[in-house]
């Protein structure tokens, strides 16, 4: 059994990082 | 003259008319039964306090093979479980890849997040009050599924003909936004939307039916094995449409609960209500898919909070609850181990394109609803299905609204720890 467990929440600036990478990958798969 | 005009006119329609049609698009599909064959702890409530008493409902894995005219083949993987972990994934990822040359990127796992399947590896651990035989039953279990899951795909990828793909987006009104009990000021935010994809063989018989929905799979809360309401959903799904394997992808449901909730006649009634709506769209004017399949995987870490001192886990260990106790013993051990707790976790996003028309975008964590409402604005609604739970379901994804308003909450506990400042972090589910 692998310890499973995060010890604090995400930080508010989860969302920009979230919302960059899908842009990323968005990009990625329409070849642009 | 005249006569060789129209010989070749002639010629000419008929090889346009015996032409074979050649379909751009294989599918396969294939399913694997992974009702549990001995008591063993349910995942997904802190409440329980015992494994499971039986089985009110079989559940499975599901595959879905697709190939286009290139040569690249995807996978779809849906399964009735809370969520798959990392650990899994990476390793039935490898041993795909090594078996049927499928890479990382183009193999995606989705989780419905029912609360009656069971726990899988080390997901939400601080949760249980395990034993070591309890321990012992979920690793057995846990590696049983990661072995079955490499043949599933395997089957899928063997069962590939050519297939005709289409898509459209239903609505479905099961969903309530659960921060929303207990607080009526704050907004009922959910998605609505109830993408199908729908694949049909040759001869146009439905092969398969792949649905989703953001809503959590939590109208049971008891002992017995079940796929909670879309377990009933498929079911009803594959009843109407004969000869189809139904496939459940859970979407960016975090924030919403099936409400009302807490019986099994409740739980066959939600299925009943999404599988009317995913008969609206077979039934409907889905449009035609096809084209070369594209797809992209990343993983970005994304920060967490500091953590709290050592200290502060040693009184937590003796003095808070069941729960807090496990859960700061799990952040000890790993002081011990590495010195330091972790600052941030690694996320995983993946992207599938087929022909002009469709995009899959797949998220992991339990994501909600905001971000979901927020890509289908900025990239197209009728195109664009925006799935959570999907690879690694590790923890909620809050977007900036809902971390904001986070600390007010007292609505399910769940969602409102993962908010709460260092009081209940651990809350990954």
């Amino acid at each position: 059994m692998v310890a499973y467990g995060l010890p604090a929440r995400f930080q508010a600036s989860v969302e920009d990082l979230v919302v960059g990478a899908v842009d990323e990958l968005m990009k990625a798969v329409s070849g642009r | 003259m005249r006569f060789r005009r129209r010989f070749y006119a002639a010629c000419f329609l008929a090889a346009c008319v015996s032409l074979p049609a050649v379909a751009a698009i294989q599918a396969g599909v294939a399913t694997l039964d992974i009702t549990p064959r001995e008591s063993i702890w349910l995942g997904g409530y802190a409440a329980r306090t015992k494994p499971s008493q039986g089985i009110r409902q079989r559940i499975f894995a599901k595959a879905l093979a697709l190939r286009d005219e290139n040569g690249t083949t995807a996978v779809l993987v849906t399964a009735d479980i809370l969520g798959f972990t990392q650990e899994l994934v990476s390793s039935v990822a490898k041993n795909v890849e090594s078996r049927f040359q499928v890479p990382r990127r183009l193999l995606l796992f989705n989780a419905s997040h029912t609360h009656s399947a069971p726990v899988i590896g080390g997901a939400l651990a601080p949760a249980y009050p395990l034993t070591d035989g309890d321990r012992a039953v979920i690793t057995r279990y846990t590696a049983w599924l990661g072995g079955e899951l490499v043949e599933l795909v395997g089957r899928s990828i063997g069962n590939l003909q050519p297939a005709q793909l289409s898509f459209g987006q239903g609505l479905a009104g099961l969903a309530v936004n659960r921060r929303r009990v207990g607080n009526p000021e704050y907004p009922n935010v959910i998605d609505p939307d109830l993408p199908v994809l729908i694949v049909r063989g040759e001869n146009g018989a439905i092969r398969a039916i792949v649905f989703g929905y953001a809503c959590h799979n939590t109208t049971l809360d008891d002992l017995l094995v079940s796929g909670d309401w879309a377990g009933y959903a498929q079911a009803a799904v594959e009843s109407q449409f004969a000869g189809a394997v139904a496939l459940f992808v859970q979407n960016c449901g975090a924030d919403a609960n099936p409400l009302p909730r807490h019986s099994e006649e409740l739980a066959v009634a939600h299925g009943r209500v999404i599988a009317a709506a995913v008969a609206e769209v077979v039934q409907g004017k889905p449009r035609k898919i096809d084209g070369a399949i594209a797809a992209a995987f990343r993983e970005i870490d994304l920060p967490l909070e500091a953590a709290p001192p050592r200290q502060e886990w040693e009184e937590r260990a003796v003095s808070g609850s069941d729960m807090e106790r496990r859960h700061a013993r799990m952040m000890l051990l790993q002081l011990d181990r590495d010195g330091r707790l972790p600052a941030s976790h690694r996320w995983q996003v993946q992207a599938w394109k087929i022909g002009p028309d469709f995009t899959l975008l797949a998220l992991g964590g339990e994501v909600v609803a905001d971000y979901a409402l927020r890509f289908k604005r900025q990239y197209g609604f009728r195109n664009l299905w925006v799935a959570g739970y999907s690879n690694d379901v590790f923890a909620y994804i809050p977007s900036r609204r809902v971390w904001q308003e986070g600390t007010k909450a007292t609505v399910p506990w769940s969602l409102t720890a993962c908010l709460r400042a260092s009081k209940r972090p651990w809350k990954t589910w």
